[in-house]
Formats: structure tokens, sequence, C-alpha cells
């Protein structure tokens, strides 16, 4: 069984005890409140998969509230409670859309404040218009949770039927955002999570990643938050306050980003501080709420300082430099690429740059060489501006949060919608040595190797030009001579490629046209 | 609308916005040396105000109270910098998630050890009418400080190795390090700085606030603060204030014209200047 359907099902099981067992010890009050708590799940689950994504929110709890009044205006205004939820949860969605449209521009650090502050803008705006949504009091009372019978009839649920029915959304939202996270849509929004700008190389539409992920986070948090409105019998402002939206970004990152742990964690603070704690006649203050959220912080600051989580595991490969590459299916068909004669002057006229032009054709392999400082890195870039090609840079490699399989999956797909060859993957797998760590989160990878995995990505991606900043650079013996191999069978293929490099030896083995830089005084 | 209330609102535009940019400055300025957004600065200002509120209660005189409570502020944002940002350097997502959880612990433990609503803290008191509308002299001083923090500021940054060595620090580390400038410390001096432009604007926004441990006054003061140093791109002067200024007008406009609903337009302000002042 894969480790993903062990945990569901333990998951799964897990929720049948509680919902077996908890009724029969607990009073009604204590199952609302646990059924709150449940509530909590959404949201945790939500920020899971939009922090994946590299969209850390912290209006997660805001998205529930959106979905909790959307849901209650509806159901005030007679649309049965089930369809006022799918409204809650629709009406969630593409707030979580909007939220993503919204900060496109914007960098993860900055997006956190965006959202906290798109977050108080709504619960100002809420209790800005009271004769709408009751004001600072909050929406309520909202009709239960019930189910309309037919006939005028409508089967209104107990406590426990609030508690099972919570129990059941945030078993299926937390199912729904792990699945999400691992296959389908999962993998690319991982990718553009580790690295945005490698994943467009990739073939991935970042910001559709985006917009899709937090659609799909809104869309979760607010179902729960409908259905826990209901339970509540309110909606309340408290929703969009900052506290409020600490507790499912600390409970996605103290669980490393994984909708399963987030939701898990949420609902145990949330259990800690509405049942637990007032259980143990804690009076504060600080208030059991708060207590359990400190908790919570705490724990996730020890989680997140380095050294804290689990380390790498650093695992080798053992790749052959001599076997043949599997070039011959990725239908490499280079571009011819023409750079005229390129000077860069600093903003006070000193020249940095003084680079011959030069042509790239298919089938070859152009080597900019230079000293340090000779503008080797500055000449790429240039042209990859210029040309709208990718460059493959000398820092990092591999999408870290994606296992090397789903890495190279995810390279075999871009440009061929419809078309991709499943055993391109695992063709290069097995090249590279890496079957035995198909399922290995790049980031655990041996750096050298890492490397390498990322020349073969951005080679099974088959871009017009593939440009390469030093990729050689900090190779071992053995990966260095790999990548050569690899290189050269690429450019044997068809492709069109230019590299920079210091390593005059790896150069005379590769090129068929060398670039010569000078470092400008 | 008459000419006292335009001069009323001007005014209070102008010392809302002169908080805003006070913290914008301190964010910027943490920014620089780190690259890393501030995000608990807000804890860290509420911390500052409620230590001296704590001292003037306990009758320790406000002279004493109140440098003691600008210390705090430092010292809590020199820590932070050096115990969560430092061991995350060059990995700007990771400070600023360890900042988050770091400022809910600090606010929790806030209201653990401060659990009323308000507490007491001395403001300037008395007004002047200018044209028929009131002047608060707690907006006068706002203003006041903000004007001399700014030329002060301005005169360090641009003059001296201090200004040099930030300078250098945020634009090339690498570069500051082999020449012999101690980057680390200019890391931290930036922090603790940030922390104590934190702490004062947190106790200038007692007149607008209730000093709290809850995540009000100084914390909302803060995150408009962050938006506003985020739309002048974290670095340039005029862009910063410029955007201190829409988010303040916002707040007071909106808030004559709208009552609570000023609040929305505050923050609303706030998203369009990040929105419009930010890239990746």
């Amino acid at each position: 069984m894969a480790p993903l359907t062990r945990r569901l099902a333990a998951l799964v099981a897990g929720c049948v005890v509680a919902a077996i067992v908890y009724p029969m010890v607990a009073s009604g009050p204590d199952l609302d409140r646990a059924a709150l708590a449940l509530g909590l799940a959404g949201p945790a689950a939500g920020a899971a998969l939009a922090a994946a994504a590299g969209r850390p929110p912290l209006a997660a709890a805001a998205l529930a509230g959106v979905g909790a009044y959307v849901s209650g205006l509806a159901a005030i205004h007679g649309v049965p409670v089930p369809a006022a939820v799918v409204l809650g949860a629709v009406a969630g969605g593409a707030a979580g859309g909007a939220v993503a449209a919204i900060g496109l521009r914007l960098d993860a650090p900055v997006f956190l404040v965006m959202t906290l502050l798109l977050a108080l803008a709504a619960g100002a705006a809420v209790q800005a218009l009271p004769s709408l949504t009751g004001g600072q009091s909050g929406l309520g009372p909202l009709p239960s949770l019930s189910l309309p019978l037919g006939g005028g009839r409508t089967a209104v649920l107990t406590p426990v039927g609030d508690f099972h029915a919570l129990l059941a959304a945030a078993l299926a939202v937390t199912v729904a955002a792990a699945v999400l996270l691992e296959r389908g849509p999962g993998p690319a929004w991982r990718a553009v999570g580790s690295d945005r700008e490698r994943a467009g190389d990739t073939g991935i539409r970042p910001a559709t990643a985006e917009l899709t992920v937090l659609a799909a986070a809104g869309l979760i948090a607010a179902f729960a938050g409908a259905l826990a409105a209901h339970v509540a019998r309110a909606a309340d402002p408290q929703s969009f306050a900052p506290d409020v939206a600490a507790l499912p970004l600390l409970a996605a990152l103290a669980a490393g980003r994984k909708p399963l742990g987030a939701a898990l964690v949420a609902v145990a603070t949330g259990l800690a501080g509405e049942v637990v704690l007032p259980a143990l006649n804690w009076q504060g203050p600080p208030s059991a709420q708060a207590v359990a959220l400190g908790v919570l912080a705490v724990a996730t600051l020890f989680t997140l300082l380095p050294g804290g989580s689990r380390s790498a595991r650093d695992v080798e490969a053992d790749v052959d430099p001599a076997a043949t590459w599997p070039v011959d299916r990725l239908g490499l068909a280079g571009a011819g690429l023409a750079v005229a004669p390129l000077q860069v002057r600093s903003g006070s006229g000193a020249l940095l740059l003084d680079a011959p032009g030069f042509e790239a054709v298919p089938g070859g392999v152009v080597a900019v060489v230079g000293p340090n400082g000779a503008g080797k890195t500055t000449l790429l870039r240039t042209v990859a501006r210029r040309a709208g090609v990718a460059l493959l840079p000398q820092e990092g490699g591999g999408f870290a949060s994606c296992t090397v399989a789903e890495t190279l999956r995810l390279a075999a797909r871009a440009g061929r919608k419809g078309k991709a060859d499943p055993g391109v993957a695992t063709a290069w797998l097995e090249r590279l040595g890496l079957s035995a760590q198909r399922d290995v989160p790049c980031a655990e990878l041996a750096a050298g190797q890492r490397r390498l995995l990322d020349l073969a990505r951005a080679i099974i991606a088959a871009p017009a030009v593939l440009l390469c900043d030093e990729p050689l650079a900090g190779l071992d013996d053995g990966n260095r001579a790999a990548a050569v191999s690899c290189l050269r069978a690429a450019a044997a293929a068809g492709a069109t490629i230019v590299i920079s490099e210091h390593d005059r030896e790896a150069v005379a083995s590769l090129a068929t046209r060398v670039v010569e830089l000078e470092r400008q005084s | 609308m008459n000419g006292g209330i335009a001069v009323q609102l001007a005014v209070d535009s102008l010392a809302a916005a002169s908080l805003y940019a006070i913290v914008a400055t301190a964010v910027a300025l943490a920014y620089s040396g780190s690259g890393t957004v501030h995000l608990a600065i807000g804890q860290v200002g509420a911390a500052a105000v409620l230590a001296s509120a704590a001292l003037l209660s306990g009758n320790v005189p406000a002279w004493l109270a109140i440098p003691a409570g600008l210390l705090v502020g430092g010292v809590l944002s020199a820590g932070a910098e050096r115990g969560l940002v430092a061991p995350a350097l060059g990995r700007p997502l990771l400070a600023a998630a360890l900042l988050v959880a770091a400022a809910v612990v600090l606010q929790e433990l806030l209201l653990a050890l401060f659990p009323h609503p308000a507490y007491a803290f001395p403001i300037a008191g008395g007004a002047l009418h200018v044209l028929g509308g009131v002047v608060h002299a707690y907006d006068l001083l706002t203003i006041g400080v903000v004007a001399a923090t700014a030329a002060g500021g301005y005169a360090l940054l641009r003059s001296g190795r201090v200004g040099a060595a930030l300078r250098l620090t945020a634009a090339a580390p690498a570069m500051a390090e082999r020449i012999g400038v101690d980057t680390a410390t200019v890391r931290t001096v930036s922090f603790a700085a940030g922390g104590v432009l934190a702490a004062a604007a947190a106790m200038l926004a007692a007149a607008r606030f209730p000093v709290s441990a809850g995540a009000g006054g100084a914390v909302l003061v803060a995150l408009r603060g962050i938006a506003a140093a985020a739309g002048g791109g974290m670095r340039l002067p005029l862009r910063i204030a410029a955007a201190a200024a829409l988010i303040g007008a916002g707040e007071v406009v909106g808030q004559y014209f709208l009552g609570s609903g000023g609040e929305f337009v505050a923050d609303a302000a706030a998203v369009l200047v990040v929105v419009a002042g930010w890239r990746r």
C-alpha cells in the first residue's frame, strides 16, 4: 500500500472510532465544541496546500469566514442549508482565487502580510455593514445543519449529528487536500512552491498554479467554515481577526506543509483549547484557546528552526558516464540562435562586459569561457532574456519538495500536452541511477546528484536553446563525466546548447565553438 | 465641509501617516540589513509599550519608564534577529515563518502577563483651535517625532560609516564582509533600531488605540506600516512616505465619512500600496 493510502486509511479508521466512541462519553455542549474544533481542519488543510505552492496565507481563517457569512446569509434568506453551504464554499473558492490574483506579483513574505491585510479589510467591511451582517455581534441565529426531506419536511441534526457531520467534513476536506497535493496538480503546485522560475522553465504556468491552489484552499476552508457556522448558529467577525489568522498557518508550517498533518494539528489545538483545558478547569488568563495557540506556536518554532527538522538524507547515487543517454525519445529539435556582439556598462560608464557575437546551431555546443568576473553569467542572462529561453542556473537544482520521479515526469510533460511519453521519466531515472530513490524528495539528494538531475530536467523539457551556467561547477569527477556525456548526447540528438564553463579540459572535449571573454578593468 | 474640519482631517491624516511611516522606516531598516520582512514588529511594539505602562503603574517616572520601554523594543527585536533571522539567513520565507510563530508566542505571553483590555499610558494633552477645527497636541507630537526621526535617520544613513556599512550590507553582503564590515552586527543593530522605532510608534499610538496585549492597536499599526514599507520597495523614502500618507488619509477620511468603515478603507489602501509598490 502506498504511504499516502496507508496514512489516509489510518485517518479514516481513527475518524470511525472517534465517531462511535466520543458521543458515548461526551455531553451535548462538549460535542458542539468538538465539532467547532473539527471545523479548523478545512482552513489548516487549505493553508497547507497554499503554503506547499509557495503562497503561505494568513487568510485561511478569513476564507472560512467568507464561507460562513455567505452560507449564513443564503440560509437566512431561505436557501436550504446544504445548498447554502455549497454556495459558501464556492464563494470561498472565488475569494481564494481573488487573493491569489491580487498577490501574483508579491513574494511569499509580503504575500503573507497582504493576505492578513485582506482579512482585516474583510473583517472591517463585515462590521461596517451591520444591517446585512449583524455588525460586531455577528450574523445569527443561523439555521441549524439540516437536510430537506421533501414534502416540506426537514431533518434537523442533533449535537451528535452535528459532530458526525463536521467529522465527516473534516475527513473529506483533509483527504481531498492530501490527494490533490500528492496526485493530479499537486506536483506542479509543489514545483512552483520550490522554485517558481525553474517551474516556469519546465512548462508549468506558475500564475495558473497559484490561482488554482488558492482557489482550492479557499473552497476547502470555506466549506468547513460554512458547516461550522451552522453548528454554532452564528457567523462571527472574529474569523477575520489577526490572532485567529495565525492558527491554520502555524498548523500547516508545524506539519511540514502537509494537509493531513496540518488538519490533525489544527484540530488537536482546537480540541485542547475548546474541550481539554476547560475540562481540566483551566480558568486563565490567558484563555484556554490562547494557551493552545501559544503551545502550537512554540512547537512551530522548534519545527522550523534550522536543525530542528529532519536532516537531509544525502542519498548518493552511482551514475555510469559511459552508458548511452535516453535522448532519442525526447524529440529534441533545437533552434538556431544568433547573438550580436554585446557590451554592458555600469552606471558610471565603466565597461563590464565586452562579448563578441556568435551563433549556436542545433547539434552544436557553444562554450563561453573566461576568468571570474569576465561576465559569463551576465552574457548568458542577457541572451536568455533577449531570446526568451530558459537559463539553467548554477544554484540549487530540481524541485526541493517534489520527488525525483515527479521532477522528471513534470519535465517530460513540458510542451508536450497529451503527447508525453510515460516511459521517458522511467528511462532517465534508471540512467541517472536513481530508480531506488524515485520517491525521495530532491532536497534529500546529494548536491552533485541534485545538479545532475536538474541538468536532466532541463534537457528532457526540450527547450529551443539550452543555456547552462557552469553546469559542471561543484561536481565530483564521476558526475562531471556524466554531465559532459549527457550534454554531448543531447547535442548529438539535435539540441542547441550554450554553456559557460571554467573547465578548459571539459570544454575541449565538448564544445563545437568557444567564445572567449576577457575580464574588463 | 468647513475649513476647520479640513484642517483637522489634514492634521489627523498626517499624524496617522506619521505613525505608519515610523513603523515603515523600522521595517525598511531591518529589511535593508537582512532581506527579511520583520513580521513580529507589531508584537515588539506592543511589548515595549506594555512594559512602559507597567513601570508607570508602579510609580516609575516617565523619563525612566519610556526609555526602558524603548530598550525593551530594541532588545526584543535584536533577539529575534539573533535567534530566528540569522539562522535562516538567505531563506526569507523561513525567516518570515519563524517571525510569525515568534509573534504569536510573544502575543500569547503578553496576554498572560497583561490580561486587562486596556492599560493607562500618558499622552500629550491639550489642543489648538485652528479655523474652528481642533488639532490635538498628541498628533503634533507624533508628527514632530517622525520628522525628527526622519531627519536624523537621513543624516545617519547618508553620511558616516554606519550608513555606509548598512548600505553595503544591504547591497552586497559578501563584498561588505571582504572589506571588513561585520555584517552580522550590522543586521542585529538594524533590527534593534527597528525595534526601538516600533516601540516609539506603539507609544505614540496610545492616543489612538487602547494599550493592550490584544491583536489590536500596535499590531494594526505595524501591519499598515509594513504595507507602507513594501509599497515603497523597502528602500525609497519618498515612496514609503507617500504610501504611509495614502494609508493614513484613507483611515482618517474613511472614518469621517463612513464611521467604522474607515478601517476598511485604510486596510484596502494598505493592500493597494503593497500590490502597486512591491515586485517579486
